[in-house]
Parts: C-alpha cells; structure tokens; sequence
C-alpha cells in the first residue's frame, strides 16, 4: 500500500509544481493530435495516457462532484455508434436491413458504419479525457494565471468571482436560516423569492464597497490622470528645483538619487 | 466615445460574431462549398473540429477584449465580479442536485443581467460566468469556448429587448425570450459535437452529398439527442422569469444609475 501511494504523492507533487502553462501546451498537444488522427490505436494510445496522467497527477480533493468519467465514455460511444449505422449507410458489409420506406434510417445497416461510429466516438471521449486530466491537475486559482495580458480586467473579474464565492454562499445559508426563524419556509420555486433577492442585493452593495476599495487603490486611473498627477508633481517641485540649480547646489545630488539625503546638511557648507 | 470609434467598435462586434457564427456553422458550409463551385475540400480529416474549435476561441477573445473596452470603470469589475459569483453558485446547486435535463437556473441572471445593464454587461455576465464556473466545477473541456459564446449572446441579445413600462409586457417579453433561448442554446452546443458524431464532412460517407442531407441528419440528431433536454430547459427558464423576473429587474434596476455614476476629474 505504502510503496504504491508514495509514488502517487510524489507524482501529484511534480504535478503541481509544473507551470500552469506546461500544462496548456500538453493539453495543446494532446487535443490537437487526437483531433487530428482518426486512427484507433493511435486515439486508444492517448486514451490510455491521458487516464494515467489524471490518476497519477490529478488532485481531487476540494472537487466535490466529478464526472463520471468510463459511464459517460459508454454512453457516448453508444449512441455515436448507434446513430451512425441508423444515419450511415455505407460500406459493403451488411448486417441486416431496415425497410426503405423508413424516414432517414432506413437502408441497409453496415459494419462499416458501426466501426465509423465507434472511432468518432473514441475520438469525442478521448478529447473529453485530456480536458479532465487538465482541470484535475491544474487547481482553479492557477488556470487564471493563463488569462493574457490583454484580458487582464477579465481575469480580475474571475478573481473577484471566485474570492466572493464562498462568502456567498455563506450569505445564502445566513439569509435562509434568518428567514426560517421568521417563520418563512422554503416552498416551491416562489419560496425562494425571498432569499434571491436580499442575496442580490447585499452582493451588489459589497460589490460597490469593493469599487470604492480599487479606485482608492488607483484602479482604473486612466493614463490622462496619471499624466496629470505627474505634472502637478513636477509643477510643484519646480521653484525648489530651480532654486537649489540656482544655488550651485553640486550636480552630485541630483545624479546619485539615494546619496542626495545624508550630502544635504553639508551641501550648504559645501556651496558657501 | 466619438462616433467613428462607435461605428469601428460596432463593425469589430459584427466582424467578431460573424467568425463564430462561420464556426459554428462550418459542418454545413462545407458541403456547400463542395457541391457549388466545384471546391474539392482541402480540409483533411479531423480539421472541422479543429478549426471550429480555432474559430471560436478567437471569436471569444476579440468579443472579450472589445466588451471589456479601453475605460475601466471599477464599479463595472466589481459588480460584474459579483454577478458572475452569483451566477457560479447557481451553477454550483445544478451541478450538486441536477435538475431534470438540460434545466438549468444560470440562465435567469444571465438574462435578466443583460436586459437591466445591457448588452455589454450581458455578453460579459454570460461569458465570465461559463468560464469561472467551469474552473470551479471541473467543467473545463472542449466546449467551454462554444458555452461561453452562446451565454454571451444570451445576455448579448437581452440587452436589446425592448423596455415597455409596463411589467406585464417586460414580463411577456423576458419569458418568451427565455423560452427561446431553451431551445436555442441546446442547438447551438449541439453543432459543437456534431462533426464528431456525424462524421466530418470533409472525408466521410457524407463526402459530396450536400446541405440537404447534412440538415436532414442534423434535425435527426437534435430530436435524438436533445428535443427532451431542450424542452427541460425552455420550462424551467419561463419558470424562474415568472416566479423571479420582475422582482429581479427591480432589484438590479435600483444599481443602474448607481453603476453609471462616474466623478470625472476636469
């Protein structure tokens, strides 16, 4: 038991310590290839890698639900093979026929079909198991760091999202509770009425606190103003400026920035 | 904002949505382009997906990078942020009680969203709501850039609803619209998975046989896979408007002017 979790643990951790983009190149490279290939070893190989790399480096913990992954994998080659020999009716081998008065399905039923449906399928679920060993390995506060620089308000806008989450949640489960003493019970969709509502509200007045915050900060100064505060700067630094330039005030000071403070007492000295 | 910036960033909107359209539609193109002009397709197989895949996430990013603008407005962030937040914690309740099938209540403040604070907001709502709930839930996968274009476009398109004073008529208005949209966004991610299942039009038993048959198949599909889930869907988003929209509109209606004001430094 030991031997097998050490190993485990250890493959998590090199999982974890990968770069989240390494981890969208391999997703890259993955889905790419099995988009591109309509070979059955080849999509049954990436298959099997994707699924290790998932066991091995994926981190499940905080994940409260997670796909089902090998039942919806049935389900899709099923239907895919199922739909392709009633719509396809191609190929020479025929396993038996439907009448052709039949609308869309009728026809001949063929094997051909049936291998056709079956590698459309592998391809679909094989695609869906790369994207799950992804979001598995990578945690969600990590993904964002992917966001690009142009996007970068909409990354903020996912942080803030996710930061605002659980609170509320909490939110949700104090209204409910706050409502429950004052007798209101939970009935049908109209029972709800009175916990969206109070919910949204309070989200959009912390929301504009939090506004209030970032601008505070200098969000969303806007280059202009930036200008223009470094214009006042300058402005109002100018007549000490000139008047210490005109003094002779030694050019040492103003090259050598961090030295100016302790020079300053003898540079009076110095000029006299 | 001058005009011309207006009429440019309208023009990049248009452009934007035109390439996802083409990339959702592309497993019907394709065979029109083989049957009139007489174009042998040099797409080889497995590109359709690909390409499609390509197309909207590029689709994606310009409506992204254009909605989100050159201005910041920190009340915007903010309250977008919570928005999405909210939306995530529905998405959070469907995912751990599903509902009956494609019901889903992401939709209601996705709608009512756009419809209050606009277009803008509503593309951005819808867009950053499938993302972040995605990364929340594991939902990350090859139709994230579809979702996420079509949540867009619900709320995109709910900004432009007409405002009668009325709120009978608002309501009318809102539940048909999301009834619609039920149905609407089951096809649209239909298309999605569509070149697998069906096969790729470039190179498979489809090769040659023209838009007819593609759609003929394409309807059979839809009534095979998703006609039910759909149907789950359009109920429950009129459910929710009713129950919730009006009151709901209200609520956000009351932030609108509070998000528009803006101290400018002359």
């Amino acid at each position: 038991m030991s031997e097998e979790s050490i190993t485990r643990q250890q493959a998590r951790k090199i999982g974890n310590g990968l770069d989240p983009r390494a981890w969208a190149v391999w997703l890259l490279a993955g889905a790419i290839l099995t988009m591109l290939t309509r070979n059955p070893l080849y999509l049954l190989l990436l298959l099997a890698i994707s699924r290790t790399v998932d066991t091995l480096c994926g981190n499940r913990e905080g994940i409260g639900w997670s796909l089902p992954f090998w039942r919806v994998s049935a389900v899709i080659v099923l239907f895919s093979v199922l739909f392709n020999m009633l719509m396809a009716h191609i190929g020479s081998t025929v396993l038996f026929t439907l009448p052709e008065s039949w609308w869309l399905i009728g026809g001949p039923i063929t094997l051909e079909a049936a291998a056709f449906g079956f590698v459309s399928g592998l391809s679909l679920i094989t695609l869906l198991s790369f994207f799950l060993a992804f979001s598995h390995a990578v945690p969600p506060h990590r993904m964002i760091q992917l966001v690009p620089r142009a996007l970068h308000e909409m990354g903020l806008v996912a942080l803030i999202a996710m930061t605002f989450l659980p609170e509320m949640l909490q939110q949700q489960r104090r209204i409910r509770e706050a409502q429950a003493i004052r007798g209101n019970q939970i009935k049908g969709l109209r029972g709800w009425r009175p916990i969206i509502i109070p919910l949204i509200i309070g989200g959009f007045e912390r929301s504009l606190n939090l506004a209030e915050a970032m601008v505070s900060r200098g969000f969303g100064a806007t280059e202009t103003q930036v200008h223009r505060m470094v214009h006042d700067c300058c402005y109002c630094w100018r007549w000490p400026w000139r008047w210490l330039v005109r003094c002779g005030w030694p050019g040492v000071a103003s090259r050598a920035g961090s030295l100016w403070l302790p020079v300053l007492p003898f540079s009076f000295w110095l000029t006299d | 904002m001058t005009r011309s910036e207006q009429l440019l960033g309208g023009l990049l909107l248009f452009l934007a949505s035109l390439v996802g359209v083409v990339a959702l539609l592309l497993p019907f193109l394709v065979p029109i382009a083989q049957t009139t002009g007489g174009v042998t397709s040099t797409l080889r197989v497995g590109e359709t997906p690909l390409l499609m895949l390509v197309l909207a996430v590029i689709c994606l990013a310009i409506l992204l990078v254009e909605f989100q603008g050159s201005r910041t407005n920190a009340k915007v962030v903010a309250a977008l942020g919570v928005m999405v937040a909210g939306t995530a914690v529905l998405r959070f309740i469907e995912v751990a009680v599903p509902g009956p099938g494609g019901f889903s209540p992401i939709f209601l403040p996705i709608i009512i969203g756009g419809y209050v604070f606009g277009s803008r907001f509503g593309f951005l709502l819808g867009a950053m709501s499938i993302l972040v709930s995605a990364l929340i839930t594991g939902g990350v996968g090859p139709w994230l850039p579809f979702q996420a274009l079509a949540a867009g476009w619900v709320g995109l398109l709910a900004g432009w609803l007409p405002r009668p004073d009325n709120p009978g008529l608002q309501l009318i208005i809102l539940v048909s619209y999301g009834f619609i949209w039920g149905f609407l966004f089951g096809a649209i991610m239909n298309l999605y998975t569509w070149p697998y299942l069906a096969g790729d039009p470039a190179q498979t038993w489809q090769q040659g046989s023209g838009l007819i048959t593609t759609l003929k198949s394409y309807v059979a599909y839809y009534v095979a896979t998703s006609l039910v889930w759909d149907t789950a869907r359009a109920v429950g988003n009129v459910a929710l408007i009713v129950v919730l929209g009006i009151p709901l509109v209200r609520a956000l209606g009351r932030f609108r002017d509070r998000l528009r004001f803006e101290a400018t430094t002359a």
